[in-house]
């Protein structure tokens, strides 16, 4: 391709027709002999790269290679290259190189012509710039890709360097930090955390798995979460190192619907200071139920000292008043009658003692009975003579209608306790009416029954009947009183003499029947 | 026991008893004593007769008022602690009619009681049981000059 006749003359390869048709094409084209010397350039390729070898020269070494070996017949295309024209490109004002490709066709020899290389010359310089750019700007959005992930992986090894920081300062106050996504359910937590709460399997961490012992905190708060508050809780938990009591406290995280996305909190062994606490309580609690305790019995027995002194003060009252007006009257008939008046209050009141000593002695189990042949019949008719008075003076009509001899072992004077208390309790309950009272026989036993047309009993009050300190209403009646004993020292009395004591009342305004059953004398029966 | 036979008693007895005791000899001087105990009522109400009284009795303060409806008395006695209505409820009534306002009160109780203020409900507290003497000292004071006899002059 040294040929300086750069155009050949008419006598070459190329026929003037063919070179017509040549230089009407638009593309640049050139033809080789098989010797790779030029045998033509059309027009465009002249006007394109100039008139002289320049850039022939330039891309020989390209061409050489391309038609290396080319068989005839065959097709080969460049790679895009572009050619050094300095002139051509200060006189177009061009600053940018063109691109071309070569498109090499090895025309086979006819019979009046040689074998011919065709080279096209294809401006590219469009497609090649494009390519270029697009391709510039796919290496940037790589290099961008990969700042990015470079970045985040930057930013996550901080992160959790902060995270691995921020554990180990909770872990170092001893604080546990978990978190649970509401909506999987997912589950990460601290190793404190772990231990803290017993977690025995962190594989595959979940809300379920977190909370090993139930009831889930995070359920049973789940109302104070959704309106914002934090909860916090204390749970005894089965961990490691045994029972621990750990403080559990959380709080939600909400999107900016304010739905609740992830709830996220502490936990805190305490259970020294729990431990502590409880042991407190207890001693508080055991403290303040003694005191509840003997503040009650001290009410009790406030009441009970001034039922005592009221009562007791009665009979001594009367005492006390008779025997000063002994001291002014001087007729007999006076005299007798206030001798009985301090009589009968001082059996009164000696009964009133000896239910107070008993009450005692029953308590420390020390009541004993002299048992010995008693007519229960006889004795009741005595104690009735005693009482009538005061029966009388409240206008009730105290009747006998049918007092047997029954002889049964007894305590006499326990019996007469007996006899006197149920008496002067149907007497003291009575208003208006009268009390009745009968002993007879039957099925081996003796009866005695003490029958009322008084305030009666109330069902519901029916089995307190003989408790200690169980009167009913003691306050109704200015003299009632009573020392809430007697009917409990009955049931205590008659249980030493293998008797029994029942009561009946059809309620309140009824009146009541008391009955008293004791085993007759076996050597009488 | 008729009045006669009270004043016949007193002469007999006399001796040894202080004579303020027997300030009321010479007319009847009505008293109502007031007593949910029976024996005290009993034994208060002979003492009273006894020195020349004349006793109305009442075992609460609503039999109280109801014998002062029918007789006004010259002197109330009255217990504090009874069933019903009770002595300082009975002392109210009376200061609350003007008919009874003036009857001078005395209130004989085992209670310890502070007078109230502002009115005088009692004119004399008697500590129960009360010796005898006080008792009908205390009587005899509150009733001085209450007599409609000729013990005036």
């Amino acid at each position: 391709m040294t040929d300086s006749t750069f155009r050949p003359s008419e006598g070459s390869a190329v026929g003037a027709a063919d070179r017509a048709i040549f230089d009407r094409m638009i593309e640049p084209y050139l033809m080789l002999d098989h010797g790779l010397r030029v045998v033509f350039a059309n027009l465009a390729w002249l006007v394109t790269f100039g008139e002289n070898e320049a850039a022939l020269v330039q891309c020989d070494h390209l061409i050489r290679a391309l038609v290396a070996n080319l068989l005839p017949g065959q097709r080969r295309l460049s790679a895009a290259f572009s050619l050094d024209t300095p002139d051509r490109a200060a006189a177009t004002r061009e600053l940018q190189f063109r691109y071309w490709q070569i498109h090499v066709s090895h025309l086979p020899a006819t019979d009046d012509e040689p074998p011919l290389i065709l080279l096209r010359f294809d401006d590219v310089t469009m497609r090649t710039l494009a390519t270029r750019t697009k391709r510039r700007e796919k290496a940037r959005l790589r290099s961008h890709a990969r700042l990015r992930q470079i970045l985040a992986r930057e930013a996550e090894q901080r992160l959790h360097d902060h995270r691995v920081q921020f554990e180990r300062a909770l872990a170092f106050a001893g604080v546990g930090a978990w978190e649970i996504d509401v909506g999987t359910g997912a589950a990460h937590c601290s190793e404190q955390c772990v231990e803290d709460l017993g977690v025995q399997d962190i594989v595959g961490l979940d809300r379920k798995k977190l909370f090993v012992e139930q009831p889930d905190p995070v359920a049973e708060h789940w109302a104070a979460l959704q309106a914002k508050r934090s909860f916090e809780c204390e749970r005894s938990i089965d961990a490691a190192r045994g029972r621990r009591w750990v403080l559990i406290r959380g709080t939600g995280q909400f999107a900016d619907d304010g739905t609740i996305q992830s709830v996220m909190g502490l936990t805190l062994d305490i259970t020294s200071r729990k431990e502590l606490e409880l042991e407190l309580s207890a001693t508080a609690g055991e403290e303040r139920s003694g005191r509840e305790r003997s503040e009650a019995l001290a009410k009790t027995m406030d009441h009970f000292i001034a039922a005592v002194s009221h009562e007791l003060r009665s009979p001594l009252n009367a005492i006390v008043s008779w025997a000063e007006l002994l001291q002014v009257v001087a007729d007999p008939s006076h005299v007798a009658r206030a001798g009985e008046a301090i009589r009968r209050n001082g059996r009164q009141l000696s009964h009133m003692v000896d239910d107070l000593l008993d009450s005692g002695a029953v308590v420390t189990g020390k009541l004993s009975v002299h048992l010995q042949p008693v007519d229960i019949g006889a004795l009741a008719l005595n104690v009735v003579k005693d009482i009538r008075k005061t029966a009388e003076h409240k206008g009730l009509r105290l009747q006998t209608p049918r007092v047997e001899p029954c002889i049964v072992m007894a305590d006499e004077s326990r019996l007469e306790q007996v006899v006197w208390n149920l008496l002067t309790n149907a007497v003291k309950f009575t208003d208006a009416g009268s009390v009745s009272i009968s002993v007879s026989t039957s099925d081996g036993q003796a009866v005695l029954t003490v029958q009322d047309t008084g305030r009666g009993i109330a069902p519901d009050a029916l089995p307190d009947v003989f408790d200690r300190f169980q009167q009913i209403a003691p306050q109704s009646s200015g003299r009632v009183g009573g020392l809430g004993l007697g009917l409990w020292l009955v049931k205590n009395i008659l249980s030493l003499h293998g008797g029994t004591v029942n009561v009946a009342s059809a309620g309140r305004g009824q009146g009541a029947t008391f009955t008293v059953r004791l085993p007759l004398d076996s050597k009488l029966r | 026991m008729t009045n006669k036979q009270v004043t016949e008693d007193m002469t007999q007895s006399r001796a040894g008893i202080p004579t303020v005791l027997y300030g009321c000899e010479r007319s009847m001087t009505r008293v109502l004593l007031v007593d949910d105990e029976p024996d005290l009522l009993e034994a208060w109400s002979f003492a009273l007769e006894y020195a020349g009284y004349e006793v109305e009795r009442a075992r609460d303060g609503r039999e109280a008022i109801e014998a002062m409806q029918r007789t006004v008395p010259d002197l109330l006695i009255t217990d504090l602690m009874m069933p019903g209505m009770d002595g300082e409820a009975l002392c109210r009534t009376v200061r609350g009619r003007p008919e009874w306002a003036a009857i001078p009160i005395v209130l004989h109780t085992s209670a310890h009681v502070a007078r109230p203020t502002g009115i005088v409900l009692w004119n004399a507290l008697l500590r129960k049981p009360a010796s005898m003497a006080q008792f009908l000292k205390t009587v005899a004071e509150l009733t001085q000059g209450s007599g409609q006899g000729a013990d005036r002059s």
